[in-house]
């Protein structure tokens, strides 16, 4: 199973003994997948994916990175595979100049100083903090350090990504930015694995999404199907947002809603007003600034045996 | 008095980085005229300058942060550049952004009583509405706990809660939703509920999650940066948009320009007013499934 | 959540813990200034003693004693070692190594350094155990600390977890971008901690800014007199304990400085 990017296999974890976190955790990540971890708070997201870049070691089981376990190799080790963003990233600032802080994790993985730079280089010119490279980060604004922590994981260039819970304290456009950059890595072949409570971008992104409750695996698939669950999200404590809660309560109305997004949405409900002949109706672009518009089939998550 | 606020002509400047480097104006000439008791959102990017507005109005600032001041801000009567902060405590409150700054004692009884403690009140006066915020709030049970051992709705419920207890004419909140998971949100959203139903005082409530503004804002206005703003731009240039969240809220592209997120329902209003040619305006989702179902028919 | 032992008070319905701050704080200096004027190994031997016997009347759980006892090891062991060492007393050598001699009053001179930091240690641990830092700094007030004085003690006490929390967190944040502490020697280990130690200093100022304006907004600085919730009450218990204390290590005091007992280990 070498072309499996992330796997737990009877994962468990408790900090106490009378008290488990993760219960019998099995997941199996493809490479190159884009995958949603949700769940109420104490669900065990973070608690999950800290396994990954090795930050917690299974109380019983295994969790593999490439095939390998992650037992006896360090975090430093494993970042070479695995980039984690943290909630308020921006703590982790500490350096005299934004080129200074972009390249300390390229330079703790060991390249060679020219890697570095042209890493540095390209992560700037990125994130466009190339006219201010040379400016303290810390004194920064808001906006322009949680960017600096972005650059400073496009430097890692990892093939594995885990992001918790990366929007919490953006505004509408640091999360637009956030998910393109998100977007053209998945596009370029890098896994990624994100824990969100925002269903809307797991609707908008994922291709799979896994439903955690107490420590507990209570769902796996995709979004669209998840998320056509009602019982499913209440008792995992999820809560639908308006547009998907809109969709369900019509449903007895007669409305299809296949995706669960605005533009969706509409096209359903014009179905509904005028039922179309055998024909297919008009596909509808969507309104600016919802989000891209989707394209292509959406790939199959590896669903839970 | 008709106006809790009254500000004219402000702009804002942080100390410059370097001494006699560029002066960079946050708040770049505001006009603003709040009712007494009414509930303002603001709304704006994250550098648009809510939280410098915030502390603006608190008269924290240009006081304790430093930066120049121009033009005036009068605030329950007061004018904040006559008052240093000790004196406004009674006429403005402020709830911060980031609940660990502003919960600095042991345990949630003595958050709450603190500041009361300033305000040279007697111990049963102190007690009396100790116990009527604790109850408000749902933090009863959770009066002897230390603040790390809250969760992230408990703590903001707890600073609301001591900020409250002041008693003060105006009450400013810094993205009371911030920060939040779901659970966290529901509590904070039942909280603002409360303090909409219990208390009179004006609310202005910077804020960048739009159910919140939707469900508790009688008027809504955005700010933006004013970098961005074309140089001949008419008087209140730091305002982008203003008027009841209901008709704000319809803008959704000239909104997600000024990037502001607008209600999801709101988008869904906007595309099928769009595409289907009606005049949809729901914000919640009783509304919008009420507007729907008549619509079908 | 932060690591909850960093909590120092113990939530208990003690007399111990319902005695008035001023008491124990008076109790402290008592115990402390006996415990540095003494060498005597009983002496300090039955002082530590006495604050294990208080921290299990103010029923301070056994796992944080452990976790007292685990804490202070690194430096009783650095101590035990250390003292003989390089301070060796006089008398007959044990053991030569070039210009190092070890003696037997060396040894004892070391024993009685760290039970004497034992001691000290855990009669502020027992403090602190028994004292709820809102009380311990009205304690303080009442005893002519200025207010501002207490409010910083008091903050340092309650932001003491926060700072930790951070400092882990940053910690593993450094980790997850490649930073590999464990390796060579000290000083480079020390030095390769600065990422750590400066991001949570940065993140602490922001947060030291933050918390001075949430003090002026609530009203630090009102001109008018504070009051309290609940006042200190100083009563016939905390006269008890206090004249009980002060015969009893007065008295030793008295002891040591008239007749210069206890001056020696032994």
């Amino acid at each position: 199973m070498a072309d499996l990017a992330l796997e737990t296999t009877g994962l468990c974890f408790w900090y106490q003994p009378d008290r488990p976190v993760l219960q019998e955790i099995d997941v199996r990540v493809p490479r190159g997948q884009f995958l949603a971890i949700v769940g109420a708070n104490g669900s065990g997201k973070t608690t999950l994916v800290k396994h990954f870049n090795g930050l917690l070691r299974p109380g019983r089981g295994a969790v593999r990175v490439y095939g390998q376990e992650t037992a006896g190799r360090n975090v430093g080790e494993l970042a070479r595979h695995v980039g984690f963003l943290f909630q308020h990233p921006e703590q982790q600032i500490f350096s005299a100049s934004i080129r200074r802080e972009v390249a300390f994790a390229p330079q703790n993985l060991g390249l060679s100083s020219a890697e570095v730079e042209a890493r540095v280089d390209t992560a700037l010119a990125r994130f466009d903090l190339g006219d201010i490279s040379e400016l303290p980060p810390a004194i920064l604004s808001y906006g322009i350090r949680r960017q600096v922590t972005l650059a400073s994981l496009a430097a890692m260039d990892p093939p594995i990504l885990v992001l918790d819970e990366p929007t919490v304290g953006l505004d509408a456009r640091g999360i637009r930015e956030t998910f393109a950059w998100l977007r053209e890595l998945h596009a370029s072949g890098r896994t990624i694995v994100l824990v969100t409570h925002d269903m809307n971008l797991v609707v908008e992104y994922a291709e799979r999404a896994l439903i955690l409750s107490v420590g507990k695996v209570l769902g796996d698939g995709q979004p669209a199907d998840l998320f056509r669950q009602p019982d499913l999200l209440a008792r995992a404590s999820l809560r639908l947002p308006p547009v998907m809660a809109l969709a369900e309560a019509l449903r007895p109305r007669g409305l299809h809603a296949d995706a669960l997004t605005v533009e969706a949405f509409c096209q359903a409900y014009a179905a509904l007003l005028d039922p179309p002949p055998a024909s297919r109706s008009q596909r509808q672009k969507g309104s600016d600034g919802q989000g891209p518009d989707r394209e292509g089939a959406i790939t199959q998550g590896e669903a839970q045996p | 008095m008709s106006h809790a606020i009254l500000v004219n002509g402000l702009r804002f400047a942080y100390p410059p980085l370097e001494p006699g480097g560029p002066v960079r104006w946050v708040i770049d000439g505001l006009d603003l005229q709040v009712r007494t008791g009414e509930w303002l959102a603001v709304m704006g990017a994250s550098d648009a300058g809510k939280t410098t507005l915030c502390l603006l109005l608190a008269g924290l600032a240009p006081h304790l942060t430093g930066g120049s001041m121009e033009g005036e801000i009068v605030i329950a009567g007061k004018d904040t550049a006559q008052h240093p902060p000790p004196s406004l405590v009674t006429s403005v409150g402020l709830l911060f952004q980031e609940p660990d700054a502003q919960l600095f004692n042991a345990d949630a009884e003595a958050e709450i009583a603190w500041g009361l403690e300033n305000l040279g009140l007697p111990p049963d006066e102190i007690q009396t509405r100790l116990d009527q915020a604790l109850a408000q709030f749902g933090l009863a049970g959770l009066r002897h706990r230390p603040p790390d051992q809250l969760s992230g709705g408990e703590k903001k419920r707890l600073a609301l809660a001591s900020v409250l207890a002041m008693e003060p004419a105006v009450i400013i909140l810094d993205e009371p939703m911030g920060g939040l998971d779901p659970a966290g949100r529901e509590q904070v959203l039942a909280a603002l509920a409360t303090l909409r139903r219990e208390h009179s005082a004006t609310i202005v409530m910077a804020e960048t999650d739009p159910e919140a503004v939707a469900a508790f804002a009688d008027r809504l206005i955005v700010l933006e940066r004013p970098a961005r703003l074309p140089p001949a731009s008419d008087a209140g240039q730091a305002i982008a948009l203003d008027g009841p969240p209901r008709a704000v809220f319809q803008q959704v592209e000239r909104l997600a320009a000024l990037g502001v997120s607008a209600p999801q329902l709101s988008w869904l209003a906007a595309s099928l007013n769009k595409q289907l040619g009606t005049q949809f305006d729901f914000l919640t989702l009783d509304e919008a499934l009420s507007a729907l179902a008549v619509h079908l028919g | 959540m932060t690591d909850q032992r960093l909590d120092l008070y113990v939530s208990r319905d003690t007399w111990l813990h319902r005695l008035d701050p001023r008491t124990k704080l008076w109790a402290v200096l008592l115990a402390g200034a006996v415990g540095l004027a003494y060498k005597n190994l009983l002496i300090l031997a039955g002082l530590l003693l006495l604050t294990q016997f208080a921290l299990l009347l103010a029923r301070v759980p056994a796992e944080r004693l452990r976790w007292l006892w685990k804490g202070l090891a690194p430096v009783l062991i650095l101590i035990l070692i250390l003292q003989p060492l390089f301070a060796a007393g006089p008398g007959p050598d044990l053991l030569r190594l070039g210009p190092v001699r070890l003696t037997v009053a060396g040894i004892l001179e070391g024993v009685s350094f760290a039970l004497r930091a034992a001691a000290l240690a855990f009669i502020v641990a027992l403090l602190l155990s028994t004292t709820q830092p809102t009380a311990l700094v009205q304690g303080l007030v009442k005893l002519g600390l200025p207010y501002p004085w207490g409010l910083t003690v008091g903050l340092a006490m309650r932001y003491l977890p926060t700072t930790y929390g951070l400092f882990v967190t940053v910690r593993e944040a450094q980790q997850a971008r490649g930073w590999i502490v464990n390796q060579g020697n000290f000083v480079a280990r020390a030095r390769a901690h600065v990422p750590v130690l400066v991001a949570t200093i940065i993140s602490s100022l922001r947060l030291s800014d933050s918390l001075g304006l949430a003090l002026a907004a609530r009203g630090l600085g009102y001109p008018t007199q504070r009051t309290s919730l609940h006042g200190l009450h100083f009563g016939t218990r905390d006269w008890l304990v206090t004249v009980l204390l002060t015969v009893f290590f007065g008295g030793l005091l008295a002891v040591r400085l008239a007749t210069g007992f206890g001056a020696a280990p032994w």
